[in-house]
């Protein structure tokens, strides 16, 4: 049972890397709109490879 | 004088549809579009392989505005002065008109191909606001003309530090919600644990652990709540945070002397799930009222956004300026068929305005030198200058809107007997305590008497009775709002749900308050009198000529007659010469006025002259709306009796009455607007007062509720709690449906909550619940409730339906 010591911190290491992750993508603004990117999911056309390297560059501007 | 009165059947033929907005097309057109906008846009988006948007958007595309000039019209979003007023993080925001649909966002995000500058754009369709993203040296005004082009008539919106403060205000809160949610879920494993029991050496670890979790969240996550309750201690008021944050910091401080003792009394699992859990229906209430109407939008679609500005010493040289841009004393150049942008006087040029946003006065008034003008008119023929006395929001306009963003906020009865009730509450929930506390000591000893009382504090939180009524009002203010109708506030909308006679005003209201072509006589070929009344008035703006041109194109499409010297009269007509022969058009003279016995009162003769004689004559009248009957119909059958209010003389308005099946009972003819008022007097309450902004704004103002169908805003918003923006009077009976399904949705909520305080109360004082069980259940007591008030019902959703 003593393996819990070790698991633990683990654990609640990884646990915190999450939520760290988390409050960064609330803090850059990507849960601001969920409303349209479920439209826009859809919406990819025969050209969606350009479309969505438009898409990522605005992501990494953090728009 | 060769006489024959034509039967005016529509055409039997069936129009075509255009192929861009799917409207039918008029038979003027060649080709298959509807107008020169719509075939530019599907000659645009089909240069740029961009069809595809057509299979997407089953509905038919946006219609493309008149675009005048456009290039030169945005150059000023370039200027780096300006530029820097939008631009923030290299992007700048548009507010777009007529952001409808998953099309939109497709067709907008397609911009960079348009647009050689444009690196990206993003379209939020819950605000219509898009961000544009340039490349290096790209131009913000080549963005905004394609936009434009598209049929998305953008406007610049400012970074302002109101909006980027909400902003992150919901950034912050989502955050602290996440780490809230992360903490406690581990917590609860870890109590899990203790609960199976867990003991020696691991017991105490996971406590040390649980308590190492629930910093963050008492530090955290939970500082809303103590802010809130702060202030409110400080302006002396009770808030429904008080009790939250007093049950928050004794649990935590119970809970760390009980760990230093080494006892198995904590609470951490219980209070990180209510912070938790109180978070979430928060976010969720903010979520949708970002959504409700914002009176900043409307602003929107109604004033202009651009000037042009004088440029001093430039010899009549123009600058376009942005609006906000304006200070007194500046020149501004308003060209025919554009909005005045500002309020002030005329400095030179004469010409007609119509200024029916503000009054609803649909004839149009002449202006010269020195006659004041106010932002939102119409400048009708001539160019005008004008002299800026004040523009933007301290305009007659933008008062307006401020006006009508503060009657928003206005609390309706039943909001206000919420808050008394949950302040009630909190104020016996502070005296209960310390009372359990003593007597459960006495009983017990002080361990379970902390409990009895810690659960009490939780369940009896007024959170979910505080926030049903705001929230399903604002709910439903805002899908009218995305409907086009305009509740001026939510009492409104309480006293609508008790309404049970709708008086109609006549002209407007129940007929379409236009001029449509009823009989026409006329000496010369069908033919060459609809050439010649089509090409006299092609170019008109008076609601007359329009009525004419409309119809008479219809009977002869095609190529029109080159008119020279073509003149409008204000009050007399327009004439003009057609192939040598000099005609006019203008009012018929009163002689010529037969007391024709089928003849309405409110019609209006017009006649042509071919020199001095009359070769035709006109009839017009006002027809009634296509939907009155099935409107009159449906208020029937929810139980409100339609009735017919109007000046118009006895036989016509009692023909127009029978036909809706109005009881003879009910029908007020030849009311002037005192008796008006003394009919809407007497019915009192329940009374629905629906009329024109304008001409009826006495009885509106007057009657128990009031809804304003036409007419300027200004007016209609002064007097009437409601105001539809779009045609169709089908609206109302779905109005009416919403407001009682509204209050229906509050009375359930209301009761669900108060059953819900009274048992987990009486549970708490008597033991039967222990804090943590408490925690769980007051949350999600208020998420069921603050649930069902977003939810609605399925009627009221159907009603409200854009």
């Amino acid at each position: 049972m003593s393996v819990i010591f070790v698991l633990l911190p683990m654990a609640l290491l990884l646990g915190a890397g999450f939520a760290a992750g988390f409050a960064w993508m609330a803090a850059s603004g990507q849960f601001d709109d969920l409303e349209t990117p479920a439209h826009r999911l859809l919406l990819e056309d025969s050209t969606g490879l350009e479309a969505s390297e438009d898409l990522e560059e605005t992501e990494r501007n953090g728009t | 004088m060769k006489t024959a009165l034509r039967d005016l059947t529509p055409a039997a033929t069936e129009p075509s549809l255009c192929p861009h907005c799917a409207r039918p097309v008029p038979p003027r057109m060649r080709g298959p579009f509807c107008c020169p906008g719509c075939e530019t846009v599907h000659a645009i988006l089909k240069g740029a392989g961009l069809t595809d948007y057509y299979r997407i958007n089953a509905r038919g595309g946006t219609r493309p505005g008149t675009v005048r000039s456009a290039s030169a019209s945005f150059a000023y979003l370039d200027d780096p002065r300006v530029r820097s007023l939008h631009e923030d993080g290299g992007a700048a925001r548009f507010y777009l008109e007529g952001v409808h649909c998953a099309a939109c966002v497709w067709l907008v995000e397609k911009l960079p191909r348009l647009a050689e500058g444009v690196a990206a754009v993003r379209l939020d369709l819950g605000t219509s606001i898009a961000t544009v993203r340039l490349k290096q040296g790209g131009s913000y005004a080549e963005a905004a003309v394609q936009l434009q082009r598209l049929g998305y008539r953008p406007h610049a919106v400012r970074v302002s530090e109101e909006n980027d403060c909400r902003e992150r205000e919901n950034r912050m809160l989502l955050m602290r919600l996440g780490i809230a949610a992360a903490c406690a879920g581990n917590i609860m494993l870890l109590a899990v644990a203790l609960y199976a029991g867990a003991d020696g050496v691991m017991a105490r670890e996971f406590r040390w652990v649980s308590f190492g979790l629930s910093l963050p969240v008492m530090l955290f996550s939970a500082v809303p709540f103590y802010r809130s309750s702060l202030s409110a201690l400080r302006a002396r008021e009770l808030s429904i945070d008080i009790p939250v944050a007093l049950g928050l910091l004794v649990s935590f401080s119970v809970s760390v002397a009980n760990l230093l003792l080494g006892n198995d009394r904590i609470y951490f699992d219980s209070l990180t799930t209510l912070v938790f859990l109180l978070l979430s229906s928060r976010y969720l209430l903010r979520r949708v009222q970002r959504s409700a109407l914002s009176a900043s939008s409307l602003a929107h679609h109604l004033m202009p956004a651009l000037a042009a500005r004088l440029d001093h010493g430039s010899g009549g040289k123009t600058h376009q300026v942005s609006v906000e841009d304006l200070r007194a004393q500046d020149l501004v150049e308003v060209l025919p068929g554009e909005c005045v942008p500002c309020d002030g006087e005329v400095v030179s040029g004469s010409s007609a305005v119509n200024s029916s946003l503000l009054t609803g006065e649909s004839r149009s008034e002449p202006v010269s030198a020195g006659s004041a003008v106010f932002a939102g008119t119409m400048n009708l023929q001539g160019p005008l200058t004008v002299r800026v006395s004040v523009s933007g929001s301290e305009s007659r306009v933008g008062r307006i809107f401020q006006s009508m963003e503060e009657s928003l906020r206005s609390r309706a009865p039943l909001v206000a007997f919420s808050d008394r009730v949950s302040r009630g509450f909190i104020a016996a929930t502070l005296a209960l305590l310390p009372i359990v506390l003593v007597l459960g000591a006495r009983s017990g000893g002080w361990e379970p008497a902390l409990d009895r009382a810690l659960a009490l504090s939780l369940v009896m939180c007024p959170c979910a009775f505080a926030l049903a009524a705001p929230l399903a009002f604002a709910v439903t203010l805002g899908r009218c709002a995305r409907a086009g109708i305009l509740v001026k506030g939510a009492d409104a909308l309480e006293r609508l749900s008790r309404v049970r006679v709708a008086y109609f005003d006549k002209t407007g209201t129940l007929t379409q308050g236009q001029f449509s072509v009823l009989a026409w006589e006329s000496a010369l070929s069908e033919e060459e009198t609809a050439r010649v009344i089509t090409a006299l008035e092609s170019r008109s703006r008076h609601p007359i000529g329009q009525a004419l041109a409309c119809f008479f194109e219809r009977i002869a499409p095609g190529a029109l007659p080159v008119v020279e010297g073509l003149k409008e009269v204000l009050g007399e007509g327009v004439s003009g010469t057609i192939g040598g022969k000099r005609y006019r058009l203008g009012a018929s003279p009163a002689e010529a006025r037969s007391p024709d016995p089928g003849a309405i009162e409110s019609e209006t003769r017009v006649s042509l002259w071919l020199d001095d004689t009359v070769i035709a004559t006109v009839r017009l009248g006002d027809p009634l709306r296509d939907d009155a009957l099935a409107m009159a119909e449906s208020l029937r059958a929810l139980d409100v009796s339609p009735a017919v209010l109007s000046g118009d003389s006895g036989p016509v308005v009692s023909h127009l009455a029978r036909g809706l099946g109005i009881c003879p009972s009910r029908v007020f003819a030849q009311a002037s607007p005192e008796r008006k008022k003394q009919v809407i007097d007497q019915a009192g309450k329940g009374a629905l007062m629906v009329g024109d902004g304008a001409n009826d704004s006495v009885s509106l103002a007057s009657a128990y509720v009031s809804v304003a169908v036409q007419g300027g805003l200004e007016a209609s918003i002064r007097a009437a709690d409601v105001y539809l923006s779009r045609p169709g009077l089908d609206q109302l009976p779905r109005l009416i449906i919403a407001a009682r399904e509204t209050m229906k949705v509050v009375k359930r909520c209301f009761a669900v909550s108060l059953v819900y305080n009274a048992v987990a109360a009486t549970a708490a004082v008597l033991g039967m619940i222990t804090p943590l069980f408490a925690a769980i259940l007051m949350p999600i007591s208020a998420f069921a409730v603050i649930a069902s008030a977003i939810a609605g019902t399925a009627r009221l959703r159907r009603a409200l339906r854009p």
